[in-house]
């Protein structure tokens, strides 16, 4: 009986120390597009639809690294759910707390204004509390042993979540749109050259640091090649998502402009879905 | 305790999880059905109303602070305020740019003049703003 209260006492604390861990890590990951006036902008700009659709996609991200890093050590299917709930629940309170602390949300900010700017903030937030175990060396045997499988899918739903990470840093600000607006054919060249560089270099010392695998052995070659275009694909596709979600492609943008837009975010989407995989090893 | 027994224990939540989880699923839940009602409301363009709000002598300047609501839902950008004296009219005598005015919310401004104007002659006008 009292190895038992004992072993509750333990799984409580190892519960607290968890969430204090996502509350930390998503500071850690948050607070750059916490300070960001665009984001800010966001609670009155972008159409809730949208911001829903990003916190849905959200949480499917969070259920994935919920199985190979994750808020809590628990990892069974329920309790990676219950700490992906969690995960974003963090993200609400931190960033509620964080934007009344630097004025963002102030007693004159209407009640839909205050509610869309925490549900988008939330985001990078309980993303940032999703990988706290990796950020601070507390990984779960059996995550690490689901991290190192050479598999496919994990590869790219890792590289989604690093995109996503990485990718609000930047996504959120106009700077991609200018920049994109800028460049002519020989610079976006030169964007998708450097992009793919990055991603064959970056996915090269994953499949040696994570897999413990040589990526030119023979055997590796196909495998590594297929995760590193799917891994660059999935990363396009997240900058494509998020210019959409703040409003800076539509189907109103030209074509070429809105390319240019999603190449030059992407240099930032490779490099984030490409070295997710480094950060949660 | 039989090990088929431990695992079963530490695959269980204990209380400290279970009372965070339902607290987030219901913040979770929350924040879902506002954005699922917000997103079906009808979104009304932006529209403006104007008032002065005060009158401040320093030194040989009169600052005037308007207040610029929107009665919309859709927010405003680069709104251009203009406050003109009545009698004149046309003539545009002080202004300033707001960066934003967000749906349903209200942002001040203040204009200067070169000397001192009565309030009741004073009226603002939003000459213009950009779509986001």
């Amino acid at each position: 009986m009292a190895t038992h209260k004992l072993a509750s006492t333990d799984h409580v604390r190892e519960t607290a120390a968890a969430y204090a861990r996502g509350v930390v890590g998503g500071l850690l990951v948050g607070m750059p597009t916490l300070m960001t006036m665009e984001m800010w902008w966001g609670g009155f700009t972008i159409p809730s639809a949208r911001i829903l659709l990003l916190v849905i996609m959200n949480f499917g991200v969070l259920l994935v690294l919920q199985h190979f890093s994750g808020l809590h050590p628990r990892k069974t299917p329920a309790a990676q759910l219950r700490a992906a709930i969690v995960a974003y629940a963090i993200g609400i309170v931190v960033s509620g707390v964080i934007l009344v602390v630097i004025g963002a949300v102030r007693a004159d900010t209407i009640p839909g204004d205050i509610l869309r700017k925490i549900a988008l903030q939330g985001v990078p937030v309980s993303l940032g509390a999703s990988i706290a175990a990796s950020e601070f060396g507390a990984e779960h045997e059996e995550a690490k042993d689901r991290l190192h499988r050479p598999l496919l899918f994990p590869s790219a739903a890792i590289g989604v979540a690093g995109a996503l990470i990485l990718g609000f840093t930047v996504g959120a600000t106009e700077e991609p749109m200018i920049i994109g607006e800028q460049l002519a054919w020989l610079h976006a060249t030169g964007l998708v050259i450097i992009s793919v560089v990055l991603c064959l270099g970056i996915s090269y010392a994953v499949g040696r640091q994570r897999l413990g695998i040589d990526p030119f052995e023979r055997k590796w070659l196909g495998f590594f090649l297929r995760e590193s275009l799917v891994t660059y694909a999935a990363a396009i596709l997240v900058a494509a998502f998020m210019l959409w979600i703040f409003g800076r492609i539509s189907v109103e943008t030209g074509l070429a402009p809105a390319v240019h837009m999603v190449l030059a975010l992407s240099l930032v989407t490779v490099l984030g879905a490409t070295a997710a995989e480094l950060i949660l090893t | 305790m039989t090990e088929s027994k431990k695992k079963r224990d530490a695959s269980k939540p204990d209380a400290l999880e279970l009372i965070v989880t339902w607290i987030s699923g219901v913040l979770f839940a929350a924040i879902l059905a506002f954005l699922i009602w917000d997103a079906r409301q009808p979104s009304e363009p932006p529209s403006f109303e104007t008032s002065i709000e005060s009158q401040e002598q320093r030194g040989s300047f009169a600052y005037v602070t308007v207040a610029v609501r929107n009665l919309g839902d859709e927010a405003a950008r680069e709104v251009e305020v203009r406050v003109v004296t009545d009698p004149a009219g046309a003539q545009s005598d002080g202004h300033f740019t707001l960066d934003w005015v967000p749906g349903r919310s209200t942002r001040r401004g203040v204009a200067v003049f070169p000397r001192s104007i009565p309030l009741q002659q004073l009226r603002a006008e939003v000459a213009g703003y950009a779509k986001p």
